[in-house]
C-alpha cells in the first residue's frame, strides 16, 4: 500500500476544508448604504408590548421582515404616510374591509406587500392585502390571486423561480389567526393552521419575525430621504423585548416612499444605550428593476387618519 | 439575565453558531434566521438556562433548528417540485458535491465532522460543547469520515 494513501479522516476532513466557507461569518459591520439624505423625523410614540420599557427607546416600529430574499412589510394604519396612490392611474378604489376597522389597540393590518429581488436579479414576487376571511378557492391563476379581493379575503401570494408558480397563500387575520394554503396547479390544495412556525417552504421562515412582530407594535417611520432619486423611508419596528424590557429585537428597513418596497433591512438587537448586536442585513440594491405593473393595483388600504404625530425622535439604529 | 451577560454570551458564540447552522443547512439566510433563533429561545429561556450550560445548550437548540429546517426543506422541495421550479438561493458550500455527501450522514456526524474539520476543536472540546461524552464525539466523528470519504470516492 502506498504510503501516500490518504487515510478516510484525511480525505474527509480536506475535502469540507476545500468545499465549506473556512472564513464564512455574520458579517457583524456589515450594513447596507442608508443614504446620506435620510433625516430623522419625529415620530409617534410606539404602542408598548410589555411595561416597562422606555419610551425613549421604543418608539414604535412594527416590521416584519420575511425569509431570505423577501422582505414582509406590514403597515398599520393611523403610523404610515400614505402612499401616492393618485399616482397610479389604474388605481381602484379602496378594498372595503368591513370586519377590519382599526382601532387603537386593534392589531388588523390594513396592507402588507412584499417584494424581493434575488442575488441574480430576479423578481420574486410576495403581495398581500390583510384581511379577516380565508382566501380564494383553489384553482386561482396566480394573476387572480394578485388581484383586487373584492370578497375581502385576505391573501399573500408568493410567485417562485423563473415563470413557473408554486402558489402559497397566507392570510393574516387581525394578527391573531391565520392558515397557509399551498395551491400547486394540478394538484389539491392543502391548506394548515399558520402558527407560522409549521411553515411550508423555508421563505416563510421568517415570518416567525413577522408573527413578533403582530405582536409587539406598530411601525414608524424615523427617517424621510431619497436614494437615487427616489423617495425612501426608514421604518423601524421592535420585534420582541427581553429583559425587562432593556434589550431589544429591533428590525428596520428602508422602503420607497410611495409603493413601500422594501429597499433593505437590518435586524439586531438594541440595549437601553442603543449598543447594537447586529443579526443580520439584507440588501435589496435593484428595487429600480421591480416591474410594478405586475403588482397589484389597489394592495394599499390607505391609513385611516395616517401621517406621523409629534412624539419622541427615535434613535437611529447603527448596526 | 444581565444585559452585559447576553452581550458577553453572544459576542463569543454567534460567529461559531453562525458558521454551524451554514455548514447544516449551505444557505446564508437560513444559518443567519436559525442564529437568530438560537439567541431570541435564549432569552426566552434565560433563566433557565445559566452558567457553564449556557454554550452547550446554545448549539443543542442550532443543532435541532437545523435539523427541523432540513424537514421544511424536504416538504418544500416536495411542494415546489411538480413545478420545475427554481428558487433562487446562494448556496453557501463551494463544492456541491461535498455538501451532498455531508447531507447523507446523520446529523451527530455531521456536527463532529463540523467541530473538527472547520474549527479545529479537540475531542474534549467538542464533547463539553455538545454534551456527549468524548467516546461517542470520536465515534461520531471517524464514522463520518469513513462515510464521507467512501461517498466521495463513489461519486466524484
Amino acid at each position: 500500500m502506498s504510503e501516500h494513501t490518504p487515510t478516510d479522516e484525511q480525505v474527509a476532513r480536506q475535502a469540507i476544508r476545500d468545499a465549506f466557507p473556512m472564513d464564512a461569518g455574520l458579517s457583524a459591520d456589515k450594513t447596507w448604504r442608508m443614504h446620506s439624505e435620510l433625516r430623522p423625523v419625529a415620530v409617534e410614540s410606539a404602542q408598548r408590548r410589555r411595561a416597562g420599557f422606555s419610551t425613549a427607546m421604543a418608539i414604535a416600529a412594527t416590521l416584519a421582515v420575511a425569509a431570505g430574499v423577501l422582505s414582509v412589510f406590514v403597515i398599520t394604519q393611523n403610523r404610515l404616510p400614505e402612499p401616492s396612490i393618485a399616482e397610479r392611474p389604474d388605481s381602484t378604489p379602496t378594498v372595503n374591509r368591513p370586519n377590519a376597522a382599526p382601532t387603537q389597540s386593534s392589531r388588523a393590518i390594513p396592507a402588507l406587500a412584499l417584494h424581493a429581488l434575488n442575488p441574480s436579479g430576479e423578481v420574486l414576487h410576495f403581495t398581500s392585502v390583510a384581511k379577516t376571511e380565508f382566501g380564494p378557492e383553489a384553482g386561482e391563476s396566480v394573476e387572480e390571486m394578485w388581484s383586487d379581493p373584492e370578497t375581502g379575503a385576505g391573501r399573500l401570494v408568493r410567485t417562485v423561480g423563473r415563470g413557473k408558480n408554486a402558489v402559497t397563500t397566507l392570510v393574516i387575520s387581525d394578527g391573531s389567526a391565520a392558515s397557509i394554503t399551498t395551491r400547486i396547479p394540478g394538484q389539491p390544495s392543502r391548506t394548515q393552521p399558520a402558527d407560522l412556525s409549521g411553515r411550508l417552504g423555508k421563505s416563510f421562515d421568517r415570518l416567525s419575525a413577522y408573527r413578533r412582530m403582530l405582536e409587539s407594535g406598530v411601525a414608524t417611520v424615523t427617517a424621510r430621504g431619497t436614494r437615487d432619486g427616489v423617495k425612501t423611508y426608514k421604518l423601524r419596528a421592535q420585534v420582541d423585548g427581553f429583559a425587562d424590557g432593556q434589550l431589544q429585537m429591533v428590525m428596520e428597513a428602508e422602503v420607497r416612499a410611495d409603493d413601500y418596497l422594501p429597499i433593505g433591512y437590518r435586524s439586531g438587537f438594541v440595549d437601553s444605550s442603543g449598543k447594537t448586536l447586529p443579526l443580520r442585513t439584507r440588501t435589496f440594491s435593484e428595487f429600480e428593476h421591480v416591474d410594478v405593473d405586475k403588482l397589484p393595483k389597489d394592495w394599499f388600504t390607505p391609513a385611516a387618519g395616517s401621517g406621523e404625530g409629534d412624539g419622541e425622535a427615535s434613535e437611529l439604529l447603527d448596526l | 439575565m444581565r444585559h452585559a451577560d447576553f452581550d458577553e454570551i453572544y459576542r463569543t458564540n454567534v460567529q461559531q453558531l453562525y458558521r454551524y447552522c451554514l455548514f447544516r443547512t449551505n444557505s446564508r439566510e437560513q444559518a443567519e434566521d436559525l442564529t437568530a433563533e438560537v439567541f431570541v429561545r435564549y432569552l426566552q429561556n434565560s433563566t433557565k438556562v445559566f452558567g457553564p450550560r449556557v454554550v452547550p445548550w446554545l448549539f443543542r437548540v442550532a443543532h435541532n433548528l437545523c435539523a427541523d429546517s432540513r424537514a421544511r426543506e424536504v416538504m418544500h422541495a416536495k411542494a415546489v417540485g411538480a413545478l420545475d421550479v427554481r428558487v433562487a438561493e446562494e448556496p453557501a458550500w463551494i463544492d456541491p458535491s461535498v455538501w451532498r455527501a455531508m447531507r447523507k450522514l446523520p446529523a451527530e456526524q455531521q456536527q463532529a465532522l463540523f467541530f473538527k474539520a472547520v474549527e479545529d476543536l479537540t475531542f474534549k472540546q467538542i464533547a463539553k460543547l455538545t454534551g456527549r461524552t468524548q467516546s461517542a464525539v470520536k465515534m461520531s466523528y471517524y464514522r463520518g469520515a469513513q462515510a464521507l470519504a467512501a461517498e466521495l470516492r463513489e461519486h466524484r
